[in-house]
């Protein structure tokens, strides 16, 4: 066995003991199981944040990105996801966390009671999060491929047992205590294999020069429409706000003025990680491979070629760690949204607290199994992929969310109509010919407060008791 | 009757114009056209919203817990 198999197998193997041990304190406590029971610290739950959103997409997608398509596009894409973490902290971060449930569901349920919100959040939330699962895997099997010398589909189905096992029997607090180590393994990767390059050439001016000099396309905004660039970066500044991982480790903070405060150190260490790639690694992958075939690989040529064993290593389980870290709060939030949001009450009312925790779990089961199956046939550049999964998200729940906690003429007509309008129309746009990649987002949320604002005006207005609470809230 | 919004801090909406100024920005045609350092204006206003944003939020939230 070579040492980056061991190191990649002690990686994984020490996840599965966290997820053991935080098995034992969860027992069958919803708070436990679903937020960590609330007493997540700031620096942990900065770290945890930030790997939440640092997924696969986050070093493989984002060097692929960069070498596809440029550095100006790609800045549009990840900036958005940054912006967002501001939009977050103002708009929903301390409102939510004095809310103080499980899920961004449970909120919208609240604000806008009514079976379409009860039962198509948590739908949407299933399918736009298995897509966003499925290009977490692809990322997973190209590095454990390429840098451990597995096959494809054998290091695919490897790593998606050892994070299916210890999120379905960890909960939230094996996620957060994994999610800790995996934040600062990536930035230790990430941030040390940026230094050696620049290291090497001298300067990052160096590097960038050389790089668009060999490659002008590099610096140059192509192939796309504008509406493109700015969809991608609309979708992300307003996704996270919404979406339901990120959301989730807000309710996990000790106060509303921890769960600001986590939301920005982490999107520090986010742009740190993403500007180090974008940058660095990125532009001597592409000068020093010009004709890659996947432009995914680039992160793992360059390791190949320019790192030891040891440092090929830590870089597995670093692309790992990213892909964990997103995909195991993807899989709770997907296991919350049909354990608890979609047959909760049910569950809780007919068979009692133990038999949902069962549900649980066999839902993070079955979610990641899916996933690992359409992942045996991986789409190509994953962060554009998943992107447009988000977009969906989004264009359902920004509009409602936000107008929910601000607007004082956000009723139950307009939030069914918000939501409703911005996924149909994002889908409409989404899918018809010709449209640019990413923009149908700058349609479905004009759509989404059309509608919002005509169910506001027109709808019977919101109870004083309704209104009295969402002021509470702030 | 009651107000349209909720009431947000003002420094709070400041912040949150200023970013989408800068988005706004760094969008126009001429952000895209004009070079500096080989890459075009539009890639460095982005870069610096990774970096400036988080920084200017956590300094407010230092100052506001300030006694």
């Amino acid at each position: 066995m070579t040492l980056e198999q061991t190191v990649g197998l002690l990686y994984l193997a020490g996840c599965i003991l966290v997820g053991l041990l935080a098995s034992r304190r969860v027992g069958t406590s919803r708070d436990e199981y679903w937020v960590a029971g609330r007493r997540i610290g700031t620096a942990v739950n900065s770290l945890a944040i930030m790997a939440a959103l640092a997924s696969g997409g986050s070093i493989i997608g984002v060097m692929g990105l960069t070498y596809a398509q440029g550095i100006p596009a790609t800045l549009a894409l990840f900036t958005g996801a940054v912006l967002g973490f501001p939009l977050a902290s103002i708009l929903v971060a301390a409102p939510l966390r004095r809310f103080g449930r499980f899920t961004i569901t449970d909120f919208l349920r609240f604000r806008y009671p009514h079976p379409i919100v009860a039962r198509f959040v948590p739908v949407l939330i299933v399918v736009s999060f298995t897509v966003y699962i499925v290009a977490q895997m692809k990322a997973a099997g190209l590095t454990a491929a390429v840098l451990l010398g597995l096959e494809y589909e054998t290091a695919l189905t490897l790593a998606t047992l050892v994070f299916i096992l210890y999120v379905s029997v960890g909960g939230m607090l094996a996620v957060t205590w994994t999610d800790v180590f995996q934040g600062a393994l990536m930035l230790l990767v990430v941030l040390g294999a940026a230094g050696v390059l620049v290291w090497q050439a001298g300067s990052p001016a160096r590097i960038l020069a050389e790089a668009t000099a060999g490659a002008p396309d590099l610096a140059t905004l192509r192939d796309r429409p504008l509406t493109s660039y700015l969809g991608s970066f609309v979708i992300w500044a307003t996704a996270i706000p919404v979406i339901p991982h990120i959301v989730m480790r807000v309710f996990t903070a000790r106060d509303a003025q921890g769960a600001r405060v986590s939301l920005n150190v982490a999107m520090l260490f986010y742009s740190l990680m993403i500007l180090a790639a974008v940058f660095a690694v990125a532009p001597v992958g592409r000068v020093r491979f010009p004709d890659l075939a996947d432009a995914d690989l680039v992160f793992l040529r360059v390791m190949e070629q320019d790192f030891p064993p040891l440092f090929r290593g830590l870089a597995v389980a670093a692309v790992m760690a990213a892909v964990m870290s997103t995909t195991d709060a993807l899989l709770l939030a997907c296991s919350s949204a049909i354990a608890h949001d979609l047959l909760g009450d049910t569950l809780r009312r007919r068979m009692g607290p133990a038999a949902t925790h069962r549900v649980a779990i066999a839902s993070a089961w079955a979610v990641g199994l899916v996933a690992m199956w359409l992942a045996y046939s991986p789409p190509p550049l994953i962060s554009q992929f998943y992107t447009a999964a988000i977009g969906l998200l989004t264009a359902g729940l920004f509009v409602p969310t936000i107008a929910g906690l601000w607007w004082s003429r956000a009723n139950l007509a307009g939030g069914v109509a918000a939501l409703l309008t911005g996924a149909v129309v994002y889908l409409a746009v989404h899918f018809t010919p010709g449209a640019p990649p990413l923009s149908a987002i700058l349609a479905a949320l004009p759509a989404s407060a059309a509608a919002m604002w005509a169910g506001g005006i027109f709808g019977r207005p919101e109870r004083p008791e309704m209104l009295a609470e969402i002021a509470r809230l702030h | 009757m009651p107000r349209a919004f909720l009431p947000m801090p003002r420094g709070d909406r400041w912040y949150l114009g200023a970013l989408v100024a800068v988005a706004v920005v760094a969008f126009l045609p001429w952000s895209r056209a004009t070079v500096i350092g080989s890459l075009p204006v539009f890639a460095w206003l982005m870069a610096a919203l990774m970096v400036l944003s988080p920084v200017v939020a956590l300094l407010r939230l230092w100052w506001s817990r300030r006694p």
